[in-house]
């Protein structure tokens, strides 16, 4: 099968190549760096990868080599978070994951299974936190794994926009509370700018004051733009699953085309990429066929590009 | 060549043929009518444009390979829908039931109205949605409140395959069973299957006696009315249709409504033997 037609075969391969590019950026041993022009984000992409290392045992066994040599790292909660926005087949994948670690180290990872055999590679390094990719390492380094970290890392990627909880509460996987509070927080500080968004005045939008020194600093450490990697990852694992499950007969495939972009509408819109599909069986087998693995390919190659 | 319609479904009033216009770069003189079909639940109106000289190009919308209106657009919220026409009906039934049969899933329904009319080749007028008078359950008929979500998924994803409106499938008309279908209409149906969907199509003779009841409501100038004339019933056929239409409405303004019907139809001194 050609790697650029649409198949379970190609889906994988691609989605291998964008973890291992991602992880090769945080310190992995891999062969590709696409992606140091992007910020990398840790949770989603090692859940990703607990579903992912069932086609590559290698991805799985020095990824879990990078997360026990670096837990402190990892936010347990956004792993919390994060799970419950995805499906059924990436939260099992993610059990006998997280088992692993946990068997490692003391960390309260959610997710419980039966623990892979696991001996250290040794080939994992500490991440180096200058990578213009890894400033959200390097935040959390500086602020703690915290919502305070996250909220931070998506203010600088748009330093000038307001931005209000709610959006940031769905981009950093932090409880809207906490997101509310924190940026209250940063705001008495002095590092963040409010307004109002309605005239009834209700809608609190934050951005960060450049007048402050410290945001001047911190947007020096920005300089690649973020990306929802949380939105990637649960495209890529559905298109994965519908490429290997996907229904023989083409009508009854176009339908469940649909019915899964119907299901994926928001992620597609925050990733501004969403498939123009023409009428009809075969056109939309067709067409979305084509999307597909260019998004694919878009992903996994993204900072070559 | 014959008027193409399609319809235009926008949020409100002042959309309609401008948006026609905006979409397929009509001048006045092409469009040869607009019509309100309904008033949607969801404040979404929807209207009937004919074009003069057949299907307009949506001339923006290059991307679709198909000539015409075969495409649904979008454009400040507003959408354009295919028409249905017996084929294309036909091809979105295929569609939906092979996909519901892909998934395991079986569903039994009845239909009136012009949907399955088309199907049964009765009428040629396009129509915008097949409606669903009951579900079958165990052999028995079940008032389809809303559709069951399995169905009504598939239902919307193949309106997306096939460029139709998301409702094309609806239980507008379930509250007819709240009165009762004509005597016998379930032994009458005429059964068509689809994959895992079987549609049980109302018979020549209950069509006459629906329509009847929606052409009273509606007046001589409705599709409804149309509709009945295509049918040619007969005498027999629409007195006995407007004394079961009387069980569903036997106030004094109605049946002095269903005389002016009848008589419109070639029924002369009806009072006499309902």
């Amino acid at each position: 099968m050609p790697i650029d037609t649409f198949s379970a075969e190609s889906a994988q391969r691609w989605a291998l190549d964008l973890a291992w590019s991602l992880w090769t950026e945080l310190g992995l041993s891999g062969q590709r760096r696409s992606h140091s022009k992007v910020g990398v984000d840790l949770e989603p992409l090692i859940v990703a990868t607990a579903y992912l290392s069932r086609f590559d045992a290698r991805l799985r066994d020095e990824s879990l080599d990078w997360c026990v040599l670096n837990f402190s790292f990892v936010s347990s909660d956004r792993l919390r978070n994060f799970l419950r926005t995805v499906d059924e087949s990436l939260g099992q994948a993610f059990g006998p994951y997280s088992a692993t670690v946990k068997k490692a180290r003391r960390v309260s990872w959610p997710g419980d299974g039966r623990p892979f055999a696991f001996s250290s590679t040794r080939r994992s390094v500490a991440p180096d936190l200058f990578r213009p990719a890894l400033v959200q390492l390097r935040l959390r380094a500086t602020f703690g794994v915290s919502g305070r970290a996250e909220v931070l890392r998506w203010l600088l990627d748009q330093p000038d926009h307001f931005v209000g909880s709610l959006e940031l509460a769905l981009k950093s996987h932090y409880g809207k509370d906490n997101v509310a509070d924190t940026l209250d927080l940063l705001a008495r500080a002095g590092l963040l700018q409010e307004t109002v968004m309605t005239t009834a005045g209700n809608q609190r939008v934050f951005r960060l004051d450049r007048q402050s020194n410290i945001v001047s600093a911190l947007i020096d450490w920005v300089k690649v733009p973020q990306q929802r990697w949380d939105a990637v990852f649960r495209v890529v694992v559905r298109l994965i699953e519908f490429a290997q499950a996907a229904p023989a007969k083409p009508a009854a495939r176009a339908v469940a085309i649909q019915g899964m972009l119907l299901d994926l509408q928001s992620d597609l819109r925050w990733l501004g990429t969403f498939p123009r599909l023409r009428q009809g069986v075969d056109a939309v087998n067709q067409d979305f066929d084509r999307w597909a693995t260019k998004a694919l390919q878009n992903w996994a190659r993204r900072a070559t590009e | 060549m014959r008027a193409q319609p399609f319809v235009i479904s926008a949020k409100s009033d002042n959309e309609k043929a401008h948006l026609a216009q905006r979409l397929c770069w009509l001048n006045d003189s092409e469009i040869a009518e607009t019509r309100q079909l309904s008033a949607r639940p969801d404040l979404m109106l929807s209207y009937v444009v004919r074009v003069h000289g057949g299907p307009p190009r949506i001339r923006r919308a290059s991307h679709n390979a198909n000539p015409g209106v075969d495409v649904t657009s979008s454009i400040r919220g507003c959408r354009i829908h295919t028409m249905l026409n017996p084929s294309l009906l036909e091809e979105s039934l295929a569609v939906l039931g092979e996909s519901l049969a892909e998934r395991g899933l079986a569903f039994e329904i009845v239909a009136v109205g012009g949907g399955s009319l088309l199907l049964l080749g009765l009428i040629s007028r396009p129509t915008a949605d097949l409606d669903v008078v009951a579900f079958i359950e165990a052999g028995r008929y079940v008032k389809p409140t809303v559709l069951p979500v399995d169905l009504a998924e598939a239902a919307r994803a193949t309106a997306r395959v096939m460029g139709i409106r998301e409702d094309w499938i609806n239980a507008g008309p379930a509250g007819l069973l709240d009165f009762g279908l004509p005597a016998g209409f379930a032994g009458r149906t005429v059964e068509r299957r689809y994959g895992g969907l079987v549609v049980h199509l109302a018979s020549r003779r209950d069509q006459v006696f629906l329509k009847l009841y929606a052409a009273v409501d509606q007046g001589p100038s409705s599709k409804h009315f149309q509709d009945l004339v295509a049918l040619s019933p007969s005498r027999e056929e629409l007195l006995g249709a407007a004394r079961w239409a009387m069980t569903h409405d036997p106030s004094p303004g109605f049946r002095s409504e269903l005389l002016k019907e009848l008589a419109g139809l070639g029924v002369e001194n009806a009072d006499r033997h309902l």
